[in-house]
C-alpha cells in the first residue's frame, strides 16, 4: 500500500517537472549529438627523441552524447552532459634514443631505441563537459569549460621496427631489428582512467532544431598513468570533435 | 574522408616543419673501430661488440698484432660515435706490455663505455679442450681454455643472441643459456649446449628456437636477429695440420622436433665438425653458410664431420675419433703465417641454424683434442 502512494507521489512529480520544463522552454535546451573525433595523444612540446613524423592517421572514431543547457539569461548560460566518445589514432615516427621496453608475458626487456616507432592509441571515454555557453547571435552559440573524461577501454599498443635496441640503456649491447623483425609493445594497462582538460567550441544553427557543433578537447593531464616511466614524456589528448545535434 | 586524409598529411608536414626540435647530442660511446699502422696488425677480426665483462666491469677488446710488434709504444686511433670523446687521448701514445683501459664518454657527456683494450701477439690456439672455465659476460657465460703457458683461448657462441629471449623469458640464470658448463663432465667440468624455445618474441622474428653451439670465431651480435648465419663467423689461425678430432659426448634429443611453426616425430641430432680453410680477402671468415657447402665451399682444405649413425643417444659418455678429410694439399709457408684458419663447432640440434631442433635436446661434451 506504502509503495503504491510512493510511485504515485514519484509519478506527479515526474509530471509536475516535466509540465514546468515545457513552460520554461526558453530556460533549458537539450541535444542529442553525434559526431567525430579527430586529433592524437601528443606529447607537448615533441620530445627531442622524436626526429620525424613519418605519417599520422586518424582512425574512425564516433561520438554520441546528450547536452544539457541553462540559459541563466538571454546571452549567457551553462551546459553540462554525458558523451560515450572513442579517440583514437595511429603514429609512425622515426626515433632516435627512445627510451622503451618490449613485453611478453609480463617479462619486460627495455633499452633505448633508435629506428621506426609505430604506435596506435585508442580509448573509449564516458565524458562529461562543463561549459559556459555565450549566444553570440541567433545562429551561433560559443561554449568554454573543462571537462572531465573516463577512460572505459583503452589501447595503447605499437612496435618497433628497422633500427635498433640497445639494451638495458645507450651503453649495453646493440641489436639491430629490420622491417621484417618487429620488437611489440603493449602498454595498454597503463592507461590512465580518469582525464581532465579544457574545452572550447560552438555551435551554429542550421535549422530550428539542427545544429552544428565543433569543439576542441584539450587534455591536460597524461595518456599514461603518473607510475609508468617506460616514455619518459607526457602524451596529451588532444582531440577536435564535430558533428551535428538535434535540439530535443 | 579524403579531406580528412588530406588534413592529416597537412598536420603532418606542419608538425615535422614546426615542432621536430633540434636533434639532442649522442647518448652512445662507442669504440666503432681501431686503427694501427697496417704493418703491425694482423688480419684477425676485431669483436667491438661484446657484452660487458662481469669481472672487470669494462667491456673486453682484443686486438692482435704480429710477432715483434713493440708493444710498450702503441697508438691506437679510435673511432668513436659521432661527438664522442676517449681518454687517454685519442691516438696517443700508451704502453700495451699489460692491456689499457680507455673510457669513451657520450656527446651528450651523460653515458660511459670503458673498454679493457688488449693489444697482443697471435695466441697459439691450444689443441686441447676441457671446458672446465667460463666468465659471465652479460648475463651469460663465455667458455674459455687456459693452455700450458697461461695464454687463454676464448670460445664463441650465440648465448649473446639469446639474451633478449631470455629476458623475454624471465630466464636469469646463465645456466638456463642454451651455452654453458656443467659438472656432469668426464673429467671435471664439460660443455653442456641445450636447444631452447625462444618464446613468442623470438617464434615472432622466425628464430622459434635456439640451439646451444660453441665454436671458434667470433659471434657479431648485432645482426644477430636480421641475418643470423652472418652472426656466426667460424674460424681462428690455426699453424699446423690437424689430422683427427677426438673428445667424448653424450646426447640426448628433445622429445618433440620443431620444424617450421609444427611440432614432428623428427629424432633431433647433434653436430660435432671441425671445418679447415684458407682465408682470403673474400673469405676472412666463413659464416653460418659455410657448413652446410662442406667442402665443396671454395676456400674449405679439410673437414672431419661425425657420421651421425655413430651418435647413439645414451646418458653414458661416449667417445668420438673424427678424421680430417681433405681436399686439398696444404702449402706449409701458408701454414707457418697462419693462412689458414680453423673451427671445431658443436650444436645440440644440427638443424638450429635454421631454428629447427627439439627444444630440451641436451649435448655434453668434453676431453676434445685436435690431433696434428
Amino acid at each position: 500500500m506504502m509503495n503504491r502512494y510512493i510511485i504515485i507521489l514519484l509519478l506527479a512529480t515526474t509530471m509536475t517537472s516535466v509540465y514546468a520544463q515545457k513552460k520554461q522552454q526558453a530556460k533549458w535546451e537539450y541535444d542529442i549529438k553525434i559526431g567525430l573525433n579527430i586529433g592524437g595523444n601528443s606529447p607537448l612540446p615533441l620530445p627531442v627523441e622524436i626526429r620525424e613524423i613519418k605519417s599520422y592517421s586518424p582512425t574512425f572514431a564516433p561520438s554520441i552524447g546528450a547536452d544539457i543547457t541553462h540559459h541563466l539569461n538571454k546571452r549567457w548560460g551553462i551546459t553540462s552532459g554525458i558523451k560515450l566518445e572513442k579517440k583514437g589514432m595511429s603514429t609512425k615516427a622515426r626515433v632516435k634514443n627512445y627510451r622503451t621496453e618490449i613485453v611478453e608475458n609480463g617479462n619486460k626487456l627495455k633499452g633505448n631505441w633508435t629506428g621506426n616507432v609505430k604506435t596506435k592509441a585508442t580509448g573509449y571515454h564516458l565524458t562529461l563537459p562543463l561549459l559556459c555557453t555565450y549566444r553570440a547571435s541567433e545562429k551561433i552559440n560559443i561554449k568554454a569549460g573543462v571537462f572531465l573524461s573516463y577512460l572505459l577501454d583503452g589501447e595503447m599498443s605499437g612496435y618497433v621496427n628497422n633500427g635498433y635496441l640497445r639494451k638495458d640503456d645507450p651503453t649495453g649491447d646493440k641489436v639491430v631489428f629490420d622491417s621484417k623483425t618487429k620488437g611489440t609493445y603493449d602498454f595498454s594497462d597503463e592507461m590512465r582512467k580518469l582525464n581532465w582538460g579544457l574545452q572550447a567550441g560552438a555551435d551554429y544553427r542550421i535549422t530550428k532544431s539542427l545544429k552544428l557543433f565543433a569543439d576542441l578537447a584539450w587534455g591536460l593531464n597524461d595518456t599514461m598513468k603518473d607510475s609508468f616511466k617506460t616514455i619518459t614524456f607526457s602524451m596529451y589528448p588532444i582531440y577536435f570533435n564535430f558533428g551535428i545535434g538535434y535540439n530535443l | 574522408m579524403k579531406k580528412i586524409i588530406n588534413i592529416a598529411i597537412i598536420a603532418t608536414a606542419l608538425i615535422n616543419t614546426a615542432c621536430i626540435r633540434e636533434e639532442a647530442p649522442n647518448a652512445e660511446a662507442d669504440i666503432i673501430k681501431c686503427t694501427l699502422p697496417a704493418e703491425i696488425l694482423t688480419d684477425k677480426e676485431i669483436d667491438y661488440y661484446r657484452s660487458i665483462d662481469s669481472e672487470s666491469n669494462t667491456y673486453l677488446l682484443d686486438i692482435e698484432v704480429a710477432f715483434g710488434t713493440d708493444l710498450t709504444a702503441l697508438a691506437p686511433i679510435f673511432e668513436l660515435t659521432e661527438g664522442a670523446t676517449i681518454e687517454p687521448t685519442n691516438g696517443s701514445v700508451q704502453n700495451f706490455v699489460t692491456p689499457v683501459e680507455y673510457t669513451v664518454t657520450s656527446e651528450s657527456g651523460k653515458w660511459h663505455r670503458t673498454y679493457t683494450v688488449n693489444i697482443h701477439y697471435p695466441k697459439e690456439i691450444p689443441s686441447k679442450f676441457s671446458f672446465e672455465n667460463a666468465t659471465l659476460q652479460g648475463n651469460y657465460y663465455t667458455i674459455y681454455e687456459t693452455s700450458d703457458n697461461g695464454t687463454q683461448f676464448e670460445w664463441a657462441s650465440g648465448n649473446a643472441g639469446f639474451a633478449i629471449a631470455a629476458q623475454l623469458q624471465g630466464i636469469t640464470s646463465p645456466d638456463d643459456y642454451p651455452t654453458c658448463i656443467s659438472n656432469e663432465g668426464y673429467a671435471g667440468n664439460c660443455l653442456k649446449l641445450q636447444t631452447k624455445l625462444t618464446g613468442e618474441w623470438g617464434a615472432r622474428v622466425g628464430k622459434p628456437i635456439a640451439a646451444g653451439n660453441l665454436f671458434m670465431g667470433i659471434f657479431h651480435l648485432p645482426v644477430a636477429v636480421t641475418n643470423s648465419l652472418n652472426a656466426t663467423r667460424f674460424g681462428v689461425p690455426f699453424n699446423q695440420k690437424p689430422l683427427r678430432l677426438t673428445g667424448y659426448f653424450k646426447y640426448l634429443p628433445g622429445e618433440e622436433y620443431y620444424d617450421d611453426g609444427k611440432y614432428t616425430t623428427q629424432k633431433d641430432q647433434c653436430s660435432i665438425y671441425a671445418m679447415f680453410f684458407e682465408k682470403s680477402e673474400e673469405h676472412p671468415y666463413l659464416d653460418g653458410h659455410a657448413p652446410a657447402q662442406g667442402l665443396n665451399h671454395p676456400a674449405m682444405v679439410a673437414m672431419a664431420q661425425i657420421n651421425q649413425n655413430d651418435i647413439a643417444e645414451s646418458s653414458e659418455w661416449q667417445q668420438f675419433d673424427i678424421p680430417f678429410i681433405y681436399n686439398k694439399e696444404i702449402d706449409n709457408d701458408k701454414l707457418a703465417k697462419g693462412n689458414y684458419l680453423i673451427s671445431v663447432v658443436f650444436s645440440s640440434s644440427n638443424g638450429g641454424d635454421e631454428f629447427k631442433g627439439a627444444p630440451g635436446s641436451i649435448l655434453l661434451i668434453d676431453e676434445v683434442e685436435i690431433h696434428f
